[in-house]
């Protein structure tokens, strides 16, 4: 009996540290598990940031690079863990998984150097477009230029700034044409302020593509498959190495019968450390998800680019117009500076002619209203509107003010321009500045459209419609083709020659009549060129807001 | 009128990164000012190693013969004189606060200053000595044996040397600048010259590269992005004024190299690879135009050297620590 019991106790004894052994050596090998699960995790995180941050760089989003910086050094720790093979990958399971890492970790490290060289043309591309903005701002102290310079500046400003931030082959076009036209006008080198947009916008274009080509290609790099390919071999070697040990455990779980104390011990810290694991799986699964889930809010980031990219874009085809002001200005002070000349050689004259004296300083007083006038409606117009609310405003003073802006310009192209106000002034809720804006751009297309003809008018009119007000803008021209009239309202579509025009006035136009719950459209049946702006005289509180 | 409507648009976009208020989303950094987590001990043993000139061929020059502490951690010269006062090809850059630079050299051929060490070490124009040669000087004297037996369980080898070294390194930084307290929330601390300057090197574009918690240091660039610097300078094109080129052997890395840290760039003269500007508004002149297409007005340059000026930080808190002192000989 004492035998037995001595045997029994020296049995349990091996067995006891049998099964010591094989919990310790499981639970490493869970450990071991956990580990490299998250060294896959980190690699998915790491890329999944790399690409956000990238793309946020891009958008101008992010001020400096130290967040993409500590991301590839994440990156090569990353690679150096997988190459070094600090977690015993490669002897532990097949060759496989080396070829795997190795094609992996090279990618990833293709792809910092593709970072690096995105960081550098980005850098290069932030600051000739705030070179660019500054000139922009600038163009508005156009007095004392020489009017064919600014008008060129502007161009070049508007076109490399519309390619910088948008890449079509039309905004690329637009932006080579008008470099070229700098270059051909000799008698324009050597004005410095010129001469240096001129090259950042050139800048601009050579390094634009280089630059969204490296995104591109760090965005599009195939890691992400290779990263999930070595996963997969990893959990298969994984698994098969599991069903290896499963023999050696059920002689093992055979064998604690015997001993059914120490198996439940067994039986409970193997069933625990299991469950740490399939948690450790799970959490895996879910952080992956999420990254996922983040990358997928990288497209959002790219909307939210484009959506930055058009309002700017937006200002810059504003920018168009300034050219035309200047005209408008310089023709009354043109007159004002001859009336004076001719006032000082008349008051030399004996006896003096008072009659005609004061019928010219009238007539100065008169010239000086107009540019008081105009300056009013420059001042309406000097405010971003786009967050103002909806005020009533009278659609006759509304029409009013914005001729005065293009008056001159017309008057010096000899199209006649006839204005047909409501009987009675009527208000209606906008943001006078934006449907000024709009008026301004229809007027100023009308202008370029038949500028050339041999009958040259332009009507600016408005009916009452009740709940809405129409405003048209007709021209002498023959109505639109039906192509033209399918394309007008998109983005950078244009008619006019190459240079001329940004082809945003209109699509801008619309996105601003949307905004009034407003509707402007081509009238298709009217024997000449009309648009209409229809826009109802209360605004919806709810639905203005959203807009 | 468009352009006024421009105007203010831009002046919404631009302070998205131009005009925020300090502190929040600036595109530079303040250094930390806590404490790195470095091993001091291993710092002061790299400190020591770096004053010692038994690690050049001839015992003559040490890593402080260039980066001199006192002194910025640069030497104030066009290009420094190594071993029997040869001439090295490439301005010193300076040492303090490398431990933050992505790459290091001139043209970021090395990623980590352990890998840096080699090349000064062995370099014929520098310290012309190998680690065969070196390490037995070391190892013959009795107190870094010891020291090193008792920081590093393999003792003195070429790799502990460049850990202690490249520790002492990272220890190199210059918290508390002017402009770190500004940043960190000060706004009486600059004047109002000074705060225009920031204001300047933001606006013009010169926080495009010089960037980030280090002013510098994050990314490569060009030399010359808006202009032809190299012919300009009118000197003939060295393997040194290549770059990255050297590196990559890549066409668009042809006079590429590491943006440089602007901390402290009011102590490290003369500026540039090539060490060809003597004075900082001499340097910053020409960055303008070679790397802005800009010409700038003397007042602006001058504001923006007021604004640099702040960049300079602490002493490094391992060069005022006296311990360091009871262990050398």
């Amino acid at each position: 009996m004492r035998k037995y019991l001595l045997l029994l106790v020296l049995g349990a004894g091996i067995f006891a540290t049998l099964v010591y052994f094989y919990i310790h050596s499981e639970s490493r090998l869970a450990h071991k598990h956990q580990d490299v699960l998250q060294l896959f995790l980190r690699a998915k995180t790491v890329e999944a940031s790399l690409e956000k941050d990238l793309l946020e760089s891009r958008a101008f989003l992010l001020l400096n690079y130290d967040l993409l910086v500590q991301e590839e050094a994440e990156v090569e720790r990353i690679c150096s863990s997988f190459r070094s093979d600090a977690y015993g990958l490669s002897g532990t399971f097949n060759h496989d998984i080396d070829a795997s890492i190795n094609a992996y970790c090279d990618a990833m490290e293709a792809k910092v150097e593709k970072v690096e060289s995105f960081k550098s043309r980005n850098a290069i591309l932030k600051n000739s477009v705030s070179f660019l903005q500054k000139i922009a701002s600038q163009n508005i102290e156009f007095a004392g230029h020489d009017s064919r310079e600014e008008g060129l500046r502007i161009r070049v400003v508007n076109a490399s700034l519309a390619y910088a931030l948008v890449s079509t082959a039309d905004a690329k076009l637009a932006l080579e044409k008008a470099i070229v036209l700098i270059d051909r006008s000799p008698a324009l080198h050597g004005l410095n302020e010129l001469d240096a947009t001129a090259k950042h916008a050139s800048k601009i274009l050579e390094i634009k593509d280089e630059l969204d080509r490296f995104m591109m290609e760090t965005l599009d790099s195939k890691s992400h498959g290779l990263l999930d390919k070595l996963r997969a071999s990893y959990f298969t070697a994984y698994e098969n190495d599991q069903k290896n040990a499963s023999s050696y455990r059920r002689l093992l779980f055979g064998a604690c019968l015997l001993f059914l104390s120490f198996v439940l011990y067994a039986v409970v810290r193997v069933w625990s450390s299991a469950q740490a694991l399939a948690q450790a799986n799970t959490h895996l699964e879910k952080r992956v998800e999420e990254r996922t889930l983040e990358l997928s809010s990288s497209e959002a980031m790219i909307m939210q680019q484009q959506n930055i990219l058009v309002s700017l874009a937006k200002m810059s085809a504003l920018g168009e117009m300034a050219g035309g002001i200047a005209h408008e200005i310089n023709n009354p002070l043109a007159t004002i500076k001859s009336l004076s000349s001719q006032i000082s050689e008349i008051l030399s004259d004996d006896p003096l002619d008072k009659e005609m004296l004061s019928k010219m300083s009238q007539s100065i007083e008169k010239t000086a209203d107009r540019i008081a006038k105009i300056v009013q409606g420059l001042r309406a117009f000097s405010r971003e509107g786009s967050h103002d609310n909806f005020q009533p405003v009278g659609v006759n003073y509304l029409i009013e003010d914005t001729v005065s802006l293009c008056q001159e310009r017309f008057k010096s192209h000899e199209i006649r321009l006839i204005v047909e106000p409501l009987a009675a002034e009527v208000a209606i809720e906008a943001r006078a500045s934006e449907i000024s804006q709009v008026l301004l751009n229809l007027l100023n297309n009308a202008h370029d459209a038949i500028e050339m003809r041999d009958v040259k008018w332009v009507t600016i009119g408005a009916w009452d419609e009740g709940d809405s007000i129409c405003i048209h803008v007709t021209d002498s021209g023959d109505g639109l083709a039906e192509e033209v009239r399918e394309k007008i309202f998109q983005p950078f579509f244009t008619t006019k020659e190459i240079g001329k025009g940004t082809g945003l006035g209109l699509s801008i136009s619309l996105g601003i009549i949307k905004g009034h719950q407003g509707i402007l459209s081509v009238d298709e049946h009217h024997a000449h060129t009309r648009f209409i702006v229809r826009l109802p005289k209360h605004q919806d509180p709810a639905t203005s807001t959203a807009a | 009128m468009g352009t006024f409507r421009l105007h203010f648009g831009l002046l919404g976009l631009i302070s998205l990164f131009v005009a925020s208020p300090v502190s929040a989303n600036e595109p530079l950094l303040p250094l930390p000012n806590i404490d790195t987590g470095l091993d001091l001990r291993k710092a002061r043993l790299g400190k020591r190693l770096f004053q010692d000139p038994r690690l050049s061929g001839n015992n003559t020059v040490s890593c402080a013969s260039c980066h001199v502490l006192q002194r910025g951690g640069s030497d104030h010269k066009v290009v420094s004189m190594g071993v029997d006062g040869t001439l090295g090809e490439i301005n010193t850059p300076t040492v303090f606060n490398s431990g933050f630079n992505f790459r290091q050299f001139w043209n970021g051929r090395s990623k980590t200053l352990e890998d840096q060490i080699d090349e000064p070490l062995t370099n014929p124009k520098e310290m012309h000595s190998t680690w065969d040669e070196a390490l037995p000087k070391l190892r013959n004297d009795p107190q870094y044996a010891s020291v090193f037996a008792t920081l590093y369980p393999d003792g003195l080898n070429s790799r502990n040397v460049k850990d202690a070294i490249a520790t002492f390194e990272r220890a190199l930084t210059t918290p508390n600048s002017r402009f770190d307290r500004f940043l960190r929330g000060d706004n009486t601390i600059l004047t109002q010259n000074e705060q225009l300057g920031y204001q300047s090197f933001k606006a013009f574009g010169c926080a495009a590269c010089h960037q980030g918690l280090n002013v510098g240091g994050n990314m490569y660039q060009t030399m010359g992005v808006m202009g032809n610097y190299f012919k300009d300078r009118g000197t003939p094109i060295t393997a040194a004024d290549l770059g990255r080129y050297v590196v990559t052997h890549d066409e668009h890395d042809r006079h590429v190299f590491r943006v440089p840290s602007l901390r402290n760039v009011a102590l490290t003269a003369p500026y540039f690879h090539d060490g060809s500007a003597a004075t900082l508004p001499k340097a910053v002149a020409t960055m303008a135009k070679y790397q802005l297409g800009r010409t700038l007005t003397r007042e602006q340059v001058a504001a923006i050297v007021a604004f640099l000026e702040t960049l300079t930080g602490d002493t490094p808190a391992i060069l005022l620590d006296r311990s360091t002192e009871a262990q050398n000989p």
